[in-house]
């Protein structure tokens, strides 16, 4: 009874009264049992049927083996029961993740088409990489392997962690925000730019340190002239610094040689979310071994049109157009052509002022001095490593892979979009026509985006949005149609041919 | 009207203009394409309802029609190679592989192919086309046998008849509620001038 109704006070943990006498541990454990078994029974429900492709699987086991090494662990070597427990929760967004990944949030089309060009490019079938939708405005790749084995440390043996580490699983994140938004997946081949990267590190180390020696003498000559051990440090960092912004480079780089302009197009729509300002940006981590840094997207897509040669590329399509309408190929071409105008085609891409340009680096303003300093040599030396890398994958990644678009074709494909039909077909003299290749598909997408975009005005985002959408789910259904299309003639190929 | 034989359809397919051209993408094989029909492949979204959590499927109330539609189905997305197993007397919606244009002067009529029709499976029940539509189209099938049917995305599971339409008249291109779709669909009775319809009949019911 509380007839005056006052608050209640129960102190239940009086730290004064209360000694620990009792050992925690076993009821943690307790606890950390409890987790990984909700966790198991979590991996053990999802669909394998509904995997976009079979790398999920792959990554379903091995959080499921590192659930049963843990549990051993507890069981055998009794590490410390709160350290365990902090990891399990760690881990369970590692499930999560899984849970993303799934074809009804993931296009496994696009995702099967993908992980073919990884197949052929990464040739070590023990590295794969599979698919999940994030929740960020981004793309992103996770080496998956590593993140689970960091959070074994300590918990673990060395062996069960080498067990583990026997495939080397990447993750590669699809903005959620583009998960219907399928002329945007050009995007996707830039994650896997930074793993190719690292696989021909050699070349790259050659072409970064060449391109860049005039910028860090430059900088360790300004550096000399102030002797102190804070500088010495900050030369150093230099290497760092510059190796993260040239694999941004590469990595676009690797992206243009896949997909071609199309990536063009897709980095700009990204970079209408994520820069108002034109900012090179890196971070150092606190132990100045691992930086992440990003050039400009401004400065990015003006090297991507520079070595794309996309104003070419447009007049390509303009004069097959300008052609096309002169001979009047459809005999009632003029009532029914849709306006397939291309001048537009480059409208949206922001012009680029390398003045307008600024740099960020956090926690180091004398380097970004020293930078700002000598930033037109800075700027022109980024430059190069974009025009050499792309010459070299244009050189080395195999022909299948090297996108060169042909104007024609291109043109075929956008007339087939004006007059809502999926762009999946190359015409020829047979019935079933040529499944068209992914990115001419996206490509014409991403075109016809522009074109799209070029004619909303203030009062028609309604009727462009509906187009839009209509775009997503005609180019959808191409990519899934050749995708399957492809594998049919294939199957049926060898089945001839046995 | 007439039906469309092969050489009529091959005929309407090879068409230049987009606007007179029938098109059926894609043909994974030309065999497809029959003596006075075209075989149609089941595609990979499929609509599942769920024993429903509404209380019933009354499209005259504009909130439950919401609720029947945020509530009642399930979408599952099929890999090739990965099946569906459809229960006896179940239904689920399915969707054409295959996407349409009809030009202005063909009608078209989907049905199941005779041999999945005696296992029990019946593929439309919403079975005509309008002259000039676009997209996909949603099949309704339906196991009528006893016992489950494996269903893979792939499987030439119906065939679409062609008709020419006769007669003078513009035609202004189609009208209805579906517009280009690619994926099996939901039941559309939101669309204006059909739930108005369906007011109507509500009130003078009460």
């Amino acid at each position: 009874m509380n007839p005056k109704n006052e608050p209640i006070h129960i102190d239940l943990f009086d730290a004064d009264n209360v000694e620990p006498t009792v050992d925690m541990s076993d009821a943690v454990y307790a606890s950390c049992l409890l987790v990984i078994e909700r966790m198991r029974d979590r991996l053990k429900h999802l669909d394998d049927d509904q995997f976009p492709t079979e790398a999920t699987k792959f990554a379903c086991d091995l959080l499921l083996n590192t659930l049963t090494a843990i549990e051993e662990s507890i069981n055998i070597n009794r590490p410390s029961p709160h350290v365990v427990y902090e990891r399990l929760v760690n881990l369970r967004n590692r499930v999560l993740t899984l849970e993303r990944s799934n074809s009804t949030l993931v296009s496994w089309p696009i995702a099967c088409w993908f992980e073919q060009c990884w197949k052929t490019n990464i040739s070590d079938p023990r590295i794969k990489v599979f698919f999940v939708q994030c929740q960020d405005h981004n793309y992103s790749i996770l080496n998956f392997t590593n993140s689970i084995l960091q959070e074994l440390q300590e918990i673990t043996t060395e062996d069960v962690r080498k067990k583990l580490a026997d495939n080397m699983l990447f993750c590669i994140s699809l903005a959620s925000l583009e998960e219907d938004n399928v002329p945007l997946y050009a995007s996707i081949a830039h994650e896997f730019g930074h793993i190719v990267s690292q696989i021909h590190s050699a070349k790259f180390d050659d072409i970064i340190k060449t391109k860049l020696d005039p910028v860090t003498k430059a900088i360790n000559a300004s550096l000399l002239e102030e002797k102190t051990k804070r500088n010495n440090d900050i030369g150093k960092l230099l290497p760092l610094v510059f190796y993260a912004f040239a694999e941004e480079l590469i990595s676009d780089a690797f992206a243009a040689t896949l997909m071609g302009p199309s990536f063009i197009l897709s980095m700009n729509e990204i970079s209408w979310a994520v820069e108002s300002t034109p900012l090179w940006h890196a971070w150092i981590s606190k132990t100045q071994c691992y930086s992440n840094a990003h050039p400009s997207m401004s400065f990015r897509l003006n090297c991507l049109e520079s070595i794309l040669k996309y104003s070419t590329f447009r007049e390509g399509i303009d004069r097959i157009g300008q052609e096309f309408n002169k001979q009047g190929k459809d005999a009632v071409n003029e009532k029914e052509h849709p306006n397939l105008r291309t001048e537009s085609y480059g409208y949206f891409i922001r012009h680029y002022n390398p003045t307008k340009d600024k740099i960020l680096i956090d926690g180091y303003p004398l380097l970004q001095k020293l930078i700002e300093a000598n930033w037109q040599i800075f700027t022109r030396a980024f430059f190069e490593i974009a025009t050499e890398s792309f010459k070299y994958f244009r050189e080395t990644l195999s022909k299948k892979d090297v996108f060169i678009p042909d104007p024609a074709k291109i043109f075929d494909l956008l007339q087939r979009l004006a007059h809502e039909i999926p762009p999946n077909i190359i015409e020829d003299i047979t019935p079933l026509g040529q499944p068209a290749d992914v990115p001419s598909i996206i490509l014409t997408a991403c075109l016809y985006r522009q074109k799209l975009f070029a004619e909303a005005t203030s009062g028609t985002h309604v009727e462009t949005m509906s187009e839009l959408s209509k775009l997503d789910r005609l180019t959808s259904k191409a990519i899934e149609s050749t995708f399957v299309q492809s594998l049919y003639n294939e199957k049926i190929f060898k089945k001839a041919t046995l | 009207m007439s039906v469309l034989k092969k050489n009529d359809i091959m005929d309407s397919i090879n068409r230049k203009s987009y606007k007179t051209r029938l098109i059926i993408t894609p043909l994974l094989e030309e065999r497809q394409i029959g003596a006075g029909s075209i075989d149609i492949r089941l595609g990979t979204t499929i609509i599942v309802p769920k024993k429903t959590y509404v209380d019933s499927q009354d499209v005259t109330v504009k909130e439950k029609v919401k609720l029947i539609e945020n509530r009642s189905y399930d979408k599952v997305r099929l890999r090739p190679g990965t099946k569906f197993v459809l229960h006896p007397h179940q239904l689920i919606l399915g969707v054409t592989f295959e996407y349409v244009a009809l030009p202005a002067e063909i009608f078209a009529i989907i049905a199941s192919r005779s041999s999945w029709g005696r296992l029990g499976l019946v593929v439309a029940t919403a079975s005509v086309i309008q002259p000039g539509f676009k997209g996909c189209i949603t099949l309704e099938l339906c196991n009528l046998g006893e016992s489950p049917i494996t269903l893979y995305p792939g499987l030439l599971v119906g065939q679409i008849v062609l008709y020419k339409v006769e007669g003078k008249g513009d035609f202004k291109g189609y009208e209805g509620r579906y517009n280009c779709p690619t994926e099996a669909g939901l039941p559309s009775f939101l669309t204006e001038h059909h739930f108005e319809d369906m007011e109507a009949w509500a009130k003078i019911l009460e």
